[in-house]
């Protein structure tokens, strides 16, 4: 009989440490809350004809509970967040944490907080990879396995190749709308310009297909994305999940919270303990564990673990997260055009901007707007509704927003602990202080984006400009960094949990560095290293 | 020691506040006021509904041994006849009144401003420091509160500056260095109670807030904590201002914004003078952000409007955003949420400004212009979002919200132009206009 490993969490670590798994002839049984993205409504129509079509478009727009609707007293986003969504955060939130300088979100959802990503898949390079105990070539054939088990699409000859080395499995890029396509061809106008700065323009790198891929159809376009794709040509976790789930090798344990790991007398994991949803304990012996909870979740676990055997409760230091800015624009050369509603709509264009130094490169993701709601936007600007409403209309089809994301390093101020809350529960505490440079560093990079976007004919009035609290991005990682050195409370180049054996750290805990670049797909492909070569 | 109590101005602003805290403290009260409150009876005030200036209605209700505290007084846009009047006269026959029944003390709530340096064109000012004058001269034991700015939830001064810090641009008159010293009114209350206990005679006690600050950072305070951001502040020359709103006061006195007397905030420093009576008080200070945060974060109980109201508001706000009548599919949702979600105004004015809203045609164009100005996170703009939120997800309105306005580019450019036009013009009458009204709502009432 083959070997068993038990797997914590279903998020993009989880799942690709468990293909991979599969594929290697183990076992694998996986514990999950595992809340189920609702089937799509009507996959065949378009996001116009959702409209024209529904018995009430209003409450899948907005939602039963008005989910979607945002009101002028809350001024954060500039997105109400999709009712078909919700799933992603049902429940996940119930745990007391208390924080400081970060807002944290969980997920409780099967595929995880991936289920609401955005697609962006870069790799890292050699540079970003700089504090990490192996580099590019000993990672490029995991990003190439992945890309190919879930279909990436941009391009490989553009200049963000500087950026986005090639690896195996990239699908040609999905047809661009037509303000994409202006912006690409301003750029080639600026391109000197750009060049002399630092930056470039590309396109974007994203889990969507170009072609069809196995059982998945390729993007038929329907402008339905921020919704939820109706056709799986979209990625997300759950997609890998379900596959697994065709696995006789596979068993999914869904509706198990896993609180702590019982540990035996030597310190070594025997067993997660769960929680079910009835409020009953169960215990899942395993050899083998492997840590996808995220890496809050997978902090309060271990945390747990050492508090619950008596032992002293570490600090960890650490806490990594992206600061991402929202930096709408107009592009004035699509003032008073009508838009495209039926086109892809999350980011397909991508942006570097490097001035030198992996610490300072800065990932920007433009996004063209096209379909998101209008009326969060037309409330918070600085006009009354009827004349914020024309403007609007006026410049739909030239508004885009660039998210810019910044890199962040490991710092002894970062801190995750444990205590009692007042219920008596353990709970985690997040205390986050940004670098002391932060806010001039900000400054002057998002100063050089504007004239960026400028040369390209594009304003970004400087009010609108919002950066997101910490914890927004939800790009958390750090807090068990990997080692080729040791120390307490740190994994080995495997993401081996010095401490307590028999615990591997697949998710985001043992990054060692966060570059700008979004980390999903880099958790994806080092979730597959650990469980092909760790043992 | 419980005393029976002749309060004048009872229904105005510091009155509310004060009566509450002296019906608990056990006095018992006799209250002054020209409109009697709604649904207070059985409270246990003597209410007697008079004018001041008319003694006959309240002579006999003042009793020998009382001790008045006499707070009413004409403030803000009023003119000089009626500052002399109210604040002057009034308090005259309240003296001779109070003299004749044989009243205990008389304790006057006066104003920081009458020892302003610079008090031109600034009648409230020397009406206060006549009436002043009259309270040491009347022969009874008397003692002169003079508080600074009055700031909480509802106060007049602290409405009208949040008014100047929520333009898109302040004006400052002058360089904005003059101090202040706002104090909260439960803690003004405080000190009239623990004044009323030992009736310190001949004296004249001012009463400031915890910090003084720069009048010009005060309204940045305002700001940050209304809107969380800060006032761009435009400096302008304080002398010739005042110099044109005193001449033109006694023509559009109604109109203006404000008065050339008002500004005289801008010329001096309004802190409390140390009083050896300070060292006695027990009670604190409520940290000024708290005072602010409270003034913002109120809203009135909510009244639910009926379904007639709702459904007219929701077209008149349908046709003012996209020209025409909403579906009845948004009628009913707009229904919906108002009965799910039902929010009270902030203020009395927010009210009025959402009954103007619901009107439609210019009324509605004009509360939308002065909601984007003044009260961005109130009602009439809620509700407003709430209309389109419906429109863009309805099947017969979304495409009209998707098109461009015109057919070109050249004519959206044309469209453009003539929209912002069209929006300085409406905000510059919204703000004079509605600005004014909600002014006047503000101002506190005279007894």
């Amino acid at each position: 009989m083959s070997e068993s490993v038990l797997v914590i969490g279903s998020g993009p670590s989880g799942v690709h440490a468990a293909a991979t798994l599969l594929s290697r002839g183990f076992r694998v049984r996986m514990l999950d809350v595992g809340h189920m993205r609702p089937e799509p409504v009507r996959a065949d129509a378009s996001l116009n004809d959702l409209k024209r079509t529904l018995p009430d478009p209003t409450e899948y727009f907005l939602g039963n509970r008005w989910e979607a609707l945002v009101l002028n007293d809350d001024e954060e986003e500039y997105y109400g967040f999709p009712p078909g969504k919700q799933y992603v955060f049902q429940g996940a939130n119930a745990h007391d944490a208390r924080t400081r300088g970060f807002d944290p979100l969980f997920s409780h959802a099967a595929g995880g907080l991936a289920e609401a990503w955005t697609g962006g898949s870069y790799p890292f390079d050699e540079r970003d990879l700089g504090p990490w105990p192996f580099g590019w070539q000993e990672l490029a054939p995991y990003y190439g396995r992945v890309a190919e088990r879930i279909g990436i699409s941009g391009s490989c000859d553009d200049d963000m190749v500087t950026h986005f080395p090639v690896h195996a499995g990239v699908q040609p890029p999905v047809p661009a709308d037509a303000h994409t396509q202006k912006l690409l061809s301003q750029y080639e106008g600026a391109r000197s310009a750009w060049l002399a700065q630092g930056a470039r323009l590309g396109r974007a790198r994203i889990a969507t297909l170009s072609r069809p891929l196995g059982h998945r159809n390729a993007c038929h376009q329907s402008g339905r994305c921020q919704w939820g794709c109706p056709t799986d040509a979209f990625y997300t976790p759950s997609i890998t999940l379900r596959d697994c789930m065709a696995d006789d090798a596979f068993e999914y344990v869904p509706g198990h919270e896993v609180t702590h790991l019982a540990l035996d007398g030597s310190g070594r994991a025997t067993a997660a303990v769960a929680k079910r949803v009835d409020g009953v304990e169960e215990r899942f012996e395993a050899n083998r564990i492997l840590m996808a909870a995220g890496t809050l979740s997978t902090a309060r676990i271990v945390l747990t673990t050492l508090a619950l055997a008596g032992e002293e409760i570490p600090e960890l230091t650490g806490l990594m997260d992206n600061r991402q800015v929202m930096m709408p624009f107009v592009n004035l050369a699509l003032v008073g055009k009508p838009f495209e509603a039926e086109s892809y709509q999350y980011h397909q264009l991508a942006l570097g901007l490097d001035p030198g130094g992996s610490h300072d490169y800065v990932h920007g993701l433009i996004t063209t707007l096209t379909t998101a709601l209008v009326h969060p936007v037309v409330q918070s600007m600085p006009f009354s509704m009827k004349s914020s409403l024309a403007i609007l209309r006026s410049f739909h089809s030239a508004l885009a927003l660039l998210n810019v994301n910044f890199a962040d390093d490991r710092r002894s101020e970062n801190r995750v602990g444990l205590e009692r809350g007042g219920d008596d529960e353990w709970r985690l505490t997040i205390a986050y202080t940004s670098a002391a440079d932060e806010s001039e560093r900000l400054r002057a990079r998002l100063r050089t984006l504007r004239r960026l976007l400028l040369r390209l004919g594009c304003v970004a009035p400087p009010m609108m400009t919002r950066p997101r609290p910490m914890g927004a991005s939800v790009h958390y990682a750090g807090t068990f960094p990997m080692s080729g050195s040791g120390g307490d409370w740190t994994t080995d180049a495997h993401g081996a949990l010095r401490g307590i054996e028999g615990v591997w750290l697949v998710d985001g805990s043992s990054f060692p560095s966060l570059p700008a670049k979004n980390l999903t797909f880099t958790l994806m492909a080092n979730a597959c290293r650990i469980a092909e070569e760790a043992f | 020691m419980p005393r029976r109590l002749f309060v004048t101005g009872a229904s105005g602003f510091v009155g509310r506040h004060f009566l509450q805290a002296a019906r608990a403290r056990g006095h018992s009260i006799a209250a002054l006021s020209r409109s009697l409150p709604a649904g207070e009876a059985g409270d246990g005030i003597d209410w007697i509904q008079g004018d001041l200036l008319e003694p006959d209605a309240w002579r006999d209700a003042l009793r020998s041994d009382d001790i008045v505290l006499h707070l009413a007084a004409a403030t803000g846009k009023a003119n000089a006849e009626r500052h002399q009047a109210i604040n002057v006269t009034g308090t005259r026959a309240l003296l001779d009144a109070a003299a004749h029944a044989g009243a205990a003390h008389f304790v006057f709530v006066s104003s920081i401003a009458t020892r302003f340096p610079d008090q031109r064109h600034y009648p409230y000012a020397h009406a206060k420091a006549a009436a002043e004058r009259a309270v040491r001269e009347a022969g009874i034991p008397w003692t002169i509160i003079r508080p600074t700015i009055i700031v909480g939830a509802g106060a007049p001064v602290l409405e009208s500056f949040a008014l100047l810090a929520g333009l898109p641009v302040t004006p400052i008159f002058g360089d904005g260095q003059a101090q202040v010293q706002p104090i909260d009114v439960h803690d003004l209350v405080a000190r009239l109670l623990a004044v009323i206990d030992a009736l310190p005679a001949s004296e004249v006690i001012e009463f400031g807030g915890p910090e003084r600050l720069a009048l010009e950072d005060w309204i940045g305070r305002i700001r940050a904590v209304r809107s969380g951001d800060a006032p761009r502040l435009l400096h302008l020359p304080l002398a010739p201002i005042r110099t044109v709103l005193a001449a033109l006061e006694p023509a559009l006195l109604p109109v203006l914004p404000l008065t050339a007397g008002q500004l005289a905030t801008f010329a001096n420093d309004g802190v409390a003078a140390a009083h050896p009576f300070h060292d006695t008080l027990s009670c604190g200070f409520t940290p000024l952000d708290d005072s602010l945060a409270g003034s913002q974060l109120q809203r009135l109980p909510a009244v639910a409007p009926d379904a007639a109201t709702l459904t007219r508001e929701c077209h008149a706000f349908s046709r003012h955003l996209i020209g025409c009548d909403a579906p009845a599919d948004v009628v009913e949702s707009y229904l919906r949420h108002e009965r799910e979600h039902n929010v009270g105004p902030f203020s009395a004015f927010e009210h009025e400004l959402l009954e103007r809203a619901r009107r439609g045609g210019l009324s509605t164009t004009l509360a939308d212009a002065y909601a984007a100005r003044v009260l961005r996170t109130g009602l009439v703009r809620r509700k407003m979002t709430l209309v389109l939120a419906l429109l863009e997800t309805h099947r017969e309105t979304f495409e009209s919200i998707d098109a461009p306005p015109a057919a070109s580019p050249f004519g959206t450019w044309w469209h453009l132009i003539t929209r912002g036009l069209a929006e300085v013009a409406v905000t510059a009458i919204a703000l004079a206009w509605l600005g004014a009204a909600h002014w006047r709502a503000s101002r506190e009432a005279i007894a």
